[in-house]
């Protein structure tokens, strides 16, 4: 019923997950509460600091898909994070590692988050180096 | 010569139950059995034999409601009293109503509900003895969440939080929780719903849910609830019955209905036990006054009551205890820890209140999970310094969301507690996130319908909560100044402290 996950293309996800059947009274086949399209030109994006459990759980932003990584750091990840007395925005996002899906990324500040390979809740995981 | 009319015959309570129930159905001659109970079939069960049910109320509506009239009569008085007495300032302290906020917010609603499915089961079912049986349990429902609402709303007259819970409970994101499992159990088919609320929440969760709640109220002195819990103890040892049989007697009329049924009891023991986590930081972390550990209670009232004892028998159907119990009982050693984390962090979105562990209950706790809290404790620690130098933990915007639970994704792997576990499933081009193997397995098997999940996160995000900012959302919520946040300097608090300077300057009066 599963497969390993596959990311083909930025935005192009392969299915892990075949149909199933549905037992139902009557047709059933409502769309997505959370599909990307809900949110105009952004997407949902799961932020994921592995390893530091001040934070219960993963954020969740909403950010423009062309939002440049540079921008996203400023506007979004730092006020979250400063929320932890022992994170230091001023070391950059050069203090981290990163990862997208299990794959390595180098974040910088002009590439978008979608060239970067982030997708509608996508995990974007960093860890202390 | 006239002759005197016997004396009717009196019945004996079985005789009435048998000719109040069983002989007052009758075969569709107007139209087929399909037509008149359509609901019974496209679940895949197979029964063959509905006189094989045995009612485990064997009421009659009258002796039934005789019997309940009495219970309530005790109740109130009870909750007269208590009112009268200004019973409030005896309990143990204002933030143990943080427990019965939740029950309220969380857990009444759900009788309701339960109230509703059974209702529309008794009209349902084909049988007359499960149609009698279902129709007892929706009474008993409906009784109770008067009951609970009644029992608490004596509290809403000083303390914050238990206004709007009906509101509440269909809006806020931690409510979502009970909320969406129950939804879950009521867009399901009969047998389903049988299963997962008759079986799996009433029989096999039953006590973890239902008694931790009523003996910390016992051991905190709210009367009122422990009366209230009382009075619902013979009702749910009923529902206990009725769910057991209902198990029973779909395993004894056909063996194909043997794997269905272990599906669901797969499923739906996971969707009870996320629910639980709740209760799991209730025992842990909410109670002024200890009763057990959420540790003891899992090993008494699951592992050894339901494991130990209910699995065995049913074996002999050829069940197996549910898929992924044993990362349950794995978590039963750090589950307390996380849920509260993720309850405390949150706690300015919510209508209650949280505070760090104070030193004497954190004791407590490491001597309760010598093996992980201490790896707690360190959190712990550093939120105690981050209070001293003027911050205190509350999260500055939105969690990752399970799609099946809806509890923030923080439950960790099993062998890292500063790993956070995360699976997923991509779905006709769509991600969906899970907490765990558990969540996604569910959803593989039913993507279609939990992927229409209202995850408050994403519909925050999508405008469709008030407002896109945390003060919109929250009256959003209906909440006010004083539901949420930290209990120390709270509303409640000042309070408390306020009407018990007041009872010793008048020495009590």
């Amino acid at each position: 019923m599963t497969a390993t996950i596959e990311q083909t293309s930025p935005g192009a996800l392969v299915d892990t997950l075949e149909a199933q059947p549905i037992v139902s009274i009557g047709e059933y086949n409502f769309p997505s509460r959370s599909a990307r399209e809900l949110y105009g030109d952004d997407m949902l994006i799961n932020v994921w600091w592995k390893g530091n459990p001040w934070f219960v759980a993963a954020a969740m932003f909403r950010a423009p898909m062309a939002m440049p990584f540079g921008a996203f750091w400023e506007a979004l990840f730092v006020p979250y994070h400063e929320e932890d007395p022992d994170f230091d925005a001023s070391k950059g996002w050069e203090q981290f590692d990163w990862s997208i899906s299990g794959q390595s990324v180098t974040p910088s500040a002009d590439v978008s988050l979608t060239d970067l390979g982030m997708t509608h809740k996508a995990v974007l995981t960093f860890s202390s180096k | 010569m006239t002759i005197a009319p016997k004396a009717p015959r009196k019945l004996s309570m079985k005789q009435r139950y048998t000719a109040l129930t069983r002989d007052l159905d009758w075969d569709p001659s107007y139209v087929t059995t399909e037509e008149m109970f359509p609901l019974t079939s496209f679940e895949g069960i197979k029964i063959h034999d509905w006189s094989k049910w045995e009612d485990p109320f064997r009421l009659t509506v009258d002796a039934y409601t005789k019997y309940q009239a009495e219970k309530d009569k005790r109740l109130y008085a009870v909750l007269d009293g208590f009112a009268q007495s200004q019973g409030h300032l005896s309990l143990t302290d204002a933030s143990y109503l943080n427990a019965m906020k939740l029950f309220l917010q969380g857990v009444s609603p759900l009788e309701y509900q339960a109230h509703r499915n059974f209702a529309m089961l008794s009209r349902h079912l084909n049988g007359p003895g499960p149609r009698f049986a279902s129709l007892c349990q929706s009474l008993d429902e409906i009784r109770h969440a008067q009951t609970e609402i009644h029992t608490l709303s004596n509290y809403n007259k000083y303390y914050s939080g238990f206004h709007s819970y009906l509101h509440m409970h269909d809006r806020v994101w931690y409510l979502s929780v009970p909320k969406s499992f129950f939804d879950d159990a009521l867009s399901a088919g009969p047998f389903e719903f049988l299963i997962a609320i008759g079986f799996s929440f009433e029989y096999l969760l039953t006590n973890l849910l239902f008694v931790p709640f009523m003996s910390g109220a016992s051991f905190n002195g709210d009367l009122p609830t422990m009366t209230f819990g009382f009075s619902a103890q013979s009702d749910e040892s009923r529902h206990m019955t009725l769910g057991l049989e209902a198990i029973k007697f779909l395993l004894e009329q056909d063996e194909a209905n043997v794997p269905i049924v272990q599906h669901w009891i797969d499923k739906w023991f996971w969707r009870g036990y996320r629910v639980t986590a709740l209760v799991a930081q209730m025992l842990d972390y909410m109670l002024p006054r200890k009763v057990m550990s959420w540790r003891e209670a899992f090993e008494l009232y699951f592992e050894q009551q339901m494991l130990g004892g209910l699995f065995k028998d049913l074996e002999f159907y050829g069940i197996r205890p549910p898929l992924h119990v044993d990362k349950a009982i794995q978590e039963k050693d750090y589950l307390s820890h996380q849920a509260y984390w993720i309850l405390y962090q949150f706690s300015h979105a919510a209508a209650f209140t949280t505070s760090v562990p104070t030193d004497e209950h954190m004791d407590w706790l490491q001597e309760q999970y010598p093996d992980t809290f201490p790896v707690y404790r360190t959190l712990w620690e550093k939120e105690k310094k981050n209070i001293e130098n003027g911050g205190r933990h509350f999260v500055r915007g939105l969690p990752q969301l399970c799609q099946v639970c809806q509890i923030p994704m923080g439950f960790t792997e099993s062998d890292d507690p500063f790993v956070q576990a995360q699976r997923e499933t991509i779905f006709e081009g769509e991600r969906y996130n899970f907490c765990s193997d558990g969540c996604k397995y569910i959803f593989d098997h039913e993507p279609v319908k939990f992927r229409q999940a209202w995850l408050p996160v994403h519909q925050i995000y999508q405008g469709n909560c008030g407002a896109a900012d945390l003060p919109g959302v929250l009256q959003w919520y209906g909440m006010q100044p004083g539901d949420g946040g930290e209990y120390q300097g709270s509303l409640d608090n000042e309070n408390w402290k306020k009407w018990h300077d007041m009872a010793e300057e008048t020495g009590g009066h």
